[in-house]
């Protein structure tokens, strides 16, 4: 006796599974067959359910610590549009997969470098939001996640956010914090009166955010170590955001680091000189944490990353 | 070109002087009309021209010099020549010979003769005193008496009229533009050993714990990096981070440190480099000082000791594109030459 019996849709050859051919869909629930969900006994296709929040579109003001300044957009290049009953991606998206991530029903895939939205029959625009919002939550807690197509996905994104340029991908990193509750707000597009890429705002704890994009460095370099430290200096000396010597500042780049890199001996040697936390992390890691979060497996304390008690 | 045309070309009217102070030797090259001359407490005189030493310290650094032991060490530049504008050689009669095209005028090859017998010219080079042979008395005694004059010789001021210090100051300014990488740190490093400094040059890298200048002064370890365009940003970057390497790889205290940039031009006040060195300062504590090349050729020429750690506090304090006048009055000052003007950036013009 569950309410998904309540809108199970028809099941037939007429009206097939919408994942296209080849497509990924990382946080698809245990499916009964291709894009089917099942549930209690119930069964339901994987397509868009218009959440009335669209999470796939969009953080509260919650999920961003009550910080207006974050910016609610989870797609980079706000690419998510609402159209009629169901969502849908503009020509815009770059594939980078956070919609994919946030969508707790499986019903965005990416497939030939985009996001697609799966829509479902008629029988869909006859559920009401608010039982598809209690239905989301009920998938969502049922923990039923597949994880065996992570690396797939992982492996989409990453070919997406190499030829990313600066911006789109500060906007990129900037969300994908938000996603794992570090809110942060890139700095606007050729505003270089503060130099630090993004800021994580908080109350206390604000961490400054070098970012290299792919296009400019493979990996998080010396140089982004020594700007990081710079970053932390400035927004402790001009009082941009709150913050204190304890916080980290980050340096983000896209690979992870080669085995041979000094950078962590670097930031080790400013920690002992200047009790100055800079941590490095890669994009990768980062989409690596997030799917252990979208997949129920494992959550970054942020608390612990705020005060640099993590490294990768 | 003859060694006998440079003695030839006019001489400014001041003249370095070196006197032995509690010593039995006095050197002095005084101005007498025709030439200078050496003089020692035995009213003994010789000309002061070129002795042709053997080791040739106004051409080349000695052994010593060269392998002074710093308490914090690196690759060093192997490189032995004193003048980093290449205009000096020992020509076949074993004394030197000066290019004057080539000379910026840095007072290096000056203040390193032994016996004085190297001076500017009016237009802002060095030039040898040199005759074609050694006089047969100085050449008798050359090793000895250079011995003799090394050992006397103390360093006072130049004595520069309003005229010659902004020609000395302008031509070295203009040539400094032209020297490469490489040179420009030797230079900077032979600066800073003309200013009583032990100094080290470096190879500018930016995967090991490299740093281009290092030098030791009145027990404080300098590590400098060195700017030849305006990124005064980048220059604060790379000696911020050469300190905590310092400090946390080769265990010197952050007291000891002294954090230099060293400067070819002074960006404007206002630019995004000066505003981290303040928050440096009031952040981490660290204190950098902004010192233009120029500063280190006007303690040169003031030739005065302990010039050099003047220099750095003066740079350490003051900021922006006015700082080269103020350096050039405290140094000035320090070196007990009154100042009644300074010239934009480029030159001050001591009273008489």
């Amino acid at each position: 006796m569950t309410r998904g019996l309540a809108f199970i849709p028809p099941s037939s050859p007429l009206d097939p599974p919408l994942a296209p051919e080849g497509g990924t869909a990382l946080l698809q629930p245990r499916l009964h067959e291709a894009g089917v969900y099942q549930l209690d006994g119930g069964e339901l296709d994987a397509a868009c359910l218009r959440c009335p929040d669209t999470p796939c579109a969009r953080y509260t003001l919650e999920e961003r610590l009550g910080d207006d300044t974050v910016p609610d957009r989870v797609c980079p290049v706000d690419a998510l549009k609402p159209l009629g009953s169901s969502m849908t991606v503009t020509d815009d998206c770059i594939g980078c997969g956070l919609c994919v991530l946030r969508c707790e029903f499986g019903a965005i895939e990416l497939a030939a470098g985009r996001a697609e939205v799966l829509v479902a029959g008629p029988p869909y625009a006859e559920v009401s939001h608010d039982d598809a919002a209690i239905q989301r939550r009920a998938i969502a807690q049922s923990g039923s996640r597949n994880e065996s197509e992570a690396g797939d996905f992982l492996r989409l994104v990453s070919n997406a956010l190499v030829v990313l340029g600066h911006h789109p991908f500060y906007e990129f990193v900037s969300s994908l914090l938000t996603y794992l509750h570090i809110p942060t707000r890139a700095s606007r597009a050729g505003d270089t009166s503060l130099r630090m890429d993004a800021v994580a705002p908080h109350p206390l704890h604000s961490i400054p955010i070098e970012i290299k994009s792919p296009t400019e460095v493979a990996a998080a370099d010396l140089k982004s170590v020594r700007q990081a430290l710079e970053n932390h200096v400035i927004m402790r000396a001009r009082e941009t955001d709150p913050t204190t010597p304890e916080t980290a500042t980050f340096a983000i780049g896209f690979q992870r680091l080669p085995a041979r890199t000094d950078v962590h001996e670097l930031a080790a040697d400013i920690e002992r000189t200047y009790g100055v936390r800079v941590r490095v992390f890669s994009t990768l890691w980062l989409l690596d944490r997030a799917a252990e979060a979208a997949t129920g497996r494992a959550v970054l304390d942020v608390d612990d990353m705020r005060l640099g008690r993590i490294m990768e | 070109m003859s060694i006998g045309s440079f003695i030839a070309a006019p001489r400014p009217t001041g003249r370095r002087f070196r006197q032995a102070l509690g010593s039995p030797v006095t050197i002095g090259q005084t101005s007498t009309e025709d030439q200078s001359l050496i003089t020692f407490a035995d009213d003994a005189t010789y000309a002061a021209e070129c002795l042709r030493c053997p080791d040739a310290p106004c051409t080349f650094f000695s052994q010593a010099e060269q392998e002074a032991e710093l308490a914090l060490d690196m690759t060093r530049d192997s490189r032995r020549e004193v003048c980093a504008f290449d205009a000096i050689s020992i020509s076949a009669d074993g004394a030197p010979v000066i290019s004057e095209e080539r000379c910026a005028g840095c007072g290096l090859c000056i203040e390193r003769c032994p016996v004085g017998a190297i001076a500017w010219q009016s237009e802002g080079y060095a030039a040898v005193q040199s005759t074609d042979a050694v006089s047969e008395a100085a050449a008798e005694e050359s090793a000895h008496l250079a011995d003799r004059a090394r050992g006397a010789a103390i360093r006072t001021p130049l004595e520069l009229t309003d005229q010659e210090w902004p020609i000395l100051r302008a031509r070295f300014d203009e040539y400094i533009q032209a020297l490469n990488g490489p040179n420009l740190r030797m230079l900077v490093r032979n600066l800073l050993r003309g200013l009583g400094a032990r100094a080290h040059s470096g190879v500018r890298g930016d995967t090991s714990d490299r740093t281009e200048i290092i030098y030791e002064s009145a027990g404080q370890i300098g590590l400098g990096e060195i700017e030849a365009r305006v990124d005064l940003l980048e220059a604060v970057r790379r000696v911020m981070t050469a300190v905590a390497i310092a400090h946390s790889r080769r265990g010197v205290e952050r007291e000891r440190l002294e954090a230099v940039v060293f400067m070819l031009r002074l960006p404007n006040r206002r630019t995004d480099g000066y505003g981290l060195v303040r928050d440096l300062a009031q952040v981490l504590g660290l204190e950098i000082a902004v010192v233009p090349i120029a500063a280190l050729h006007v303690g040169l020429l003031a030739a005065m000791p302990d010039v050099l750690d003047d220099i750095v506090a003066a740079c350490r304090e003051t900021h922006g594109d006015a700082l080269l006048g103020d350096v050039a009055r405290a140094v000035a000052e320090a070196a007990g030459v009154p100042v009644t003007a300074t010239v934009g950036s480029r030159a001050f013009v001591p009273a008489k």
